[in-house]
């Protein structure tokens, strides 16, 4: 209830809205049938939407069957920064440290993969993700150091690193039995906070044994931070295999003195207090408990909210899910944890379903809109998608760590793959996709082979400046709009595979009607370029792509694209050799040549040259129509327009 | 946009329908103006939008602000084909950008109505189906109470709480993960 009025207090504060009610008015909302209401409510975050359970009558039972979740870490960010007001003042450097826990969670991930090796070879069922964690939380040094070290920082990686490791192998074991307990914690309202160590607790225990054995000593020292959160300092190796013992353990959990002598702070804190005090027990700074509070307080809210709410709906019969752990405040462990939340929902929560036990659901699922923020996916998720989502049109993965190593549908229609990182050799089949997006994708030394013949729209956009790997495009022949954008590759020392593959890209795109290409550059002249034709290129936008060999680039673009109706060049690098005296292009033989034989091809081309003023290698617009216009008969005067930006 | 004319003699024929109010005003729009409802273009196929259609759920006033949503989504969509191909536009792809932030705007200023106006907008969209008015209509309802405790929202909406103490609490109960 506490929480509830500061909640209240925080809206009215900050959020004093425009549109206030009449009091005269009649109840609108209410009286709108069902269907409505759950377009309404799919427009909600998911806590909103079950929180309307409470208006009346008529709201108690809509949340049930909302068609739309969208679980969202966001949600739950407020408080916290509330509580991190209060206290302010001298946890900051601390919790400083924290956010670079988390912040840098992902750049551990991505320069972890040697610790995913260890993992994988651990044998563990989802050594994927267990070994990740291990190795992700860059914890099992802070780790080691933490059971003996009061230092907070340390405390907190050692209390992540305990749940995560734990919280992901218990999902492969007994996570169900974890999921069964943290459901009838919340029965139990006098356990308030439960849900915290329900979650941790669960989670944990479910794991015990089994982490024990995969990982020796190293899980259950890890274990036994965030365990003694769930069984209040329990020894750790005593809760393992016994999924009883979680519940007990849990309900014996709430000790509410502990919480009160620790701080102020609500109390579903007091789990993470006592679990932080019992797991390392050598702090007795209070001050820095409450920094361990802050930290985890939302994120238990959010995880005790996002577990219950998995449990009790049925992904089967939504038609959009949506799962976001948003960045800067999520805990390294997080992105496992909501890993596994998402394996057990997939796995299990089709109630009714005779195959529960076996694994996977079988059947195939209503669900037609998924997207998943800042969440690591298996193998298993590749494998459940093409068996399970017959119905799936529109996946979006931002953020996430993919280690999925081949994934069918032969019902996507849109793919978005954002900001995240592929750590296998993987491949994407889909007859059906229409629309593909992949916007800073990262690779790795992998490659992502994506087969797709219907793709319609493609949307490129990757720095390949800074890693080896590759994404293969196959032949799209039903293409039509095509942007491509290679960051960076110019200036970096790596040569990425992905761009000396410019034409094979070309190639497999080359019946595209509109193209647009950022950052190409000399290296789009492969081997062998005469077998390449744009037959259906209309509309060409080069921006900031290299031109300064001879035009060669732009000839080859020309000469390849006979309906071509306006090139637009867009900062693009030009040819430097000038006349000193004149101040124009001098051309060389070859280049004039090559470029009197566009004449054919393009008679009616509108060109527009948008260019810096300043910049170098990218200017001197003027100087270049009047090269265009000295080498080409066709080209009129009034089908080129220059336009210049800053 | 509401055209005083008759449903007999309509003007353009074959590609105007006349569209006919609760309280009897017709309005005559484009056939792709109104094959944005699907209630209407199932009509249309159906051919038995002779005479005009009559919308007995929908007032005039209403029906107004709905047609006005349907034509500019509809020259929107026909105007994004045409423009491509011309020469003075910018790059394609910021043409779609363009006409994108156009329509938010449009959309945006359609909304500034009142809670009245909004929720006859929710039925009308959801009478003639009209999906891309439906989300856009309740989608303004969800942000209303965004971030609002369920006290806040039934006052703001005059929802009348009709659970005793106690089956509030119930609920509360059980549903107590989403309340922390």
């Amino acid at each position: 209830m506490e929480l509830e009025d500061a909640f209240r207090k925080r809206v009215r504060t900050s959020g004093g809205d425009g549109d206030g009610g009449c009091s005269a008015c009649p109840d609108w909302l209410s009286s709108l049938p069902d269907c409505l209401l759950h377009v309404i409510m799919s427009f909600m975050k998911a806590r909103q939407a079950v929180q309307t359970c409470v208006l009346s009558k008529r709201w108690r039972h809509l949340w049930h069957s909302v068609p739309c979740l969208d679980i969202d870490f966001d949600e739950f960010k407020k408080k916290a920064c509330a509580s991190d007001n209060s206290s302010a003042t001298g946890g900051n450097g601390d919790s400083g440290s924290g956010g670079n826990d988390n912040s840098g969670s992902v750049g551990n991930e991505n320069s972890n993969s040697g610790g995913n090796d260890n993992s994988d070879s651990g044998g563990n069922v989802n050594s994927g993700t267990s070994g990740n964690d291990n190795s992700g939380c860059g914890g099992h040094d802070n780790f080691g150091s933490n059971s003996n070290n009061p230092d907070l920082g340390g405390n907190v990686n050692s209390g992540s690193g305990g749940n995560f490791n734990s919280g992901t192998s218990g999902n492969d074991n007994s996570g169900f039995g974890g999921h069964d307990n943290s459901a009838s914690h919340s029965n139990n309202p006098d356990s308030r906070g439960n849900g915290n160590s329900g979650s941790g607790g669960n989670v944990n225990c479910g794991t015990g044994g089994n982490d024990n054995s995969g990982f020796g000593g190293h899980d259950i020292s890890g274990f036994g931070g965030h365990d003694n959160s769930g069984s209040h300092s329990n020894n750790p190796d005593s809760s393992s295999d016994n999924p009883d013992s979680d519940g007990d353990s849990y309900d014996s959990d709430p000790d509410p003195d502990s919480y009160d002598s620790d701080s102020d702070i609500p109390d579903s804190d007091r789990d993470t207090v006592s679990s932080y005090r019992s797991g390392s027990d050598v702090d007795d700074n209070n001050y820095n408990k409450h920094k361990v509070k802050d930290e985890y307080k939302d994120w238990e809210d959010f995880e005790d909210f996002a577990v219950s709410l998995m449990y009790r709906c049925d992904i089967a019969q939504l038609d959009s899910f949506r799962l976001n752990i948003v960045g800067s405040r999520t805990p390294e462990f997080g992105y496992r944890h909501a890993a596994g939340w998402l394996r057990r929902m997939m796995k299990y929560c089709a109630p009714g379903r005779a195959s529960q036990h076996v694994g996977l659901s079988s059947g195939s699922w209503r669900l037609k809109r998924l997207h998943l923020g800042h969440v690591h996916l298996d193998n298993r998720f590749g494998k459940h998608v093409s068996s399970v989502c017959h119905s799936l049109e529109e996946l979006e993965l931002d953020n996430c760590t993919c280690e999925i190593r081949s994934m069918t549908s032969h019902s996507l229609k849109t793919l978005v793959l954002k900001n995240g990182t592929w750590r296998n050799v993987s491949k994407i089949t889909s007859p059906t996709l229409k629309t593909l997006v992949l916007d800073g994708v990262s690779t790795g030394d992998h490659v992502l082979v994506i087969l797709a013949p219907a793709v319609a729209y493609l949307h490129l956009d990757v720095n390949v400046g800074y890693y080896h790997g590759s994404i293969s495009i196959k032949e799209m022949p039903s293409i039509a709009k095509a942007s491509i954008y290679l960051r960076d590759h110019r200036y970096s020392v790596f040569s990425s595979k992905l761009c000396s593959d410019q034409f094979k890209l070309l190639c497999s795109i080359s019946n595209v009607t509109n193209l647009e290409l950022f950052g190409f550059g000399i290296m789009v002249l492969g081997e062998e370029p005469e077998v390449l034709e744009f037959k259906n290129l209309r509309n060409l936008l080069l921006d900031n792509c290299d031109l300064s060999n001879d035009l060669d680039t732009l000839v080859f673009f020309l000469q390849r694209s006979p309906v071509l109706e306006k090139l637009t060049l867009r900062c693009c690098e030009f040819p430097r050799y000038y006349d000193s005296k004149k101040g124009t292009p001098k051309l060389n033989e070859t280049s004039s040549s090559q470029l009197h034989g566009l004449d054919l091809l393009c008679e009616n081309l509108k060109v527009e040259i948008i260019y810096k003023e300043y910049g170098y290698g990218y200017g001197h617009g003027p100087q270049l129509l009047e090269l265009l216009l000295r080498v080409s008969v066709n080209l009129s005067k009034n089908n080129i327009k220059l336009t210049q930006v800053n | 946009m509401a055209s005083a004319g008759s449903g007999d003699e309509k003007a353009a024929a074959a590609a105007m329908i006349t569209l006919i109010s609760s309280d009897n005003e017709k309005f005559e729009v484009t056939e792709a103006t109104a094959t944005l409802s699907q209630t209407i273009r199932h009509m249309i196929e159906d051919g038995c939008t002779d005479g005009g259609v009559p919308l007995p759920n929908v007032t005039s006033k209403i029906l107004a602000r709905v047609i006005e949503y349907c034509k500019k989504h509809a020259t929107a969509a026909a105007g994004e084909e045409g423009s491509s191909s011309s020469f003075s536009d910018a790059a394609f792809l910021e043409v779609d950008r363009a006409f994108l932030e156009e329509l938010e705007e449009f959309d945006d200023a359609f909304l500034e109505v009142d809670r009245a106006t909004l929720f006859d907008l929710i039925l009308a969209a959801n009478y003639l189906d009209i999906k891309g008015l439906l989300n856009l209509t309740c989608q303004k309802v969800a942000d209303s109470v965004k971030g609002k405790t369920p006290e806040q929202i039934r006052e703001m909406y005059n929802i009348v709480n009709d659970l005793t103490p106690e089956e509030e609490a119930e609920i509360r109960r059980e549903t107590q993960w989403a309340f922390e």
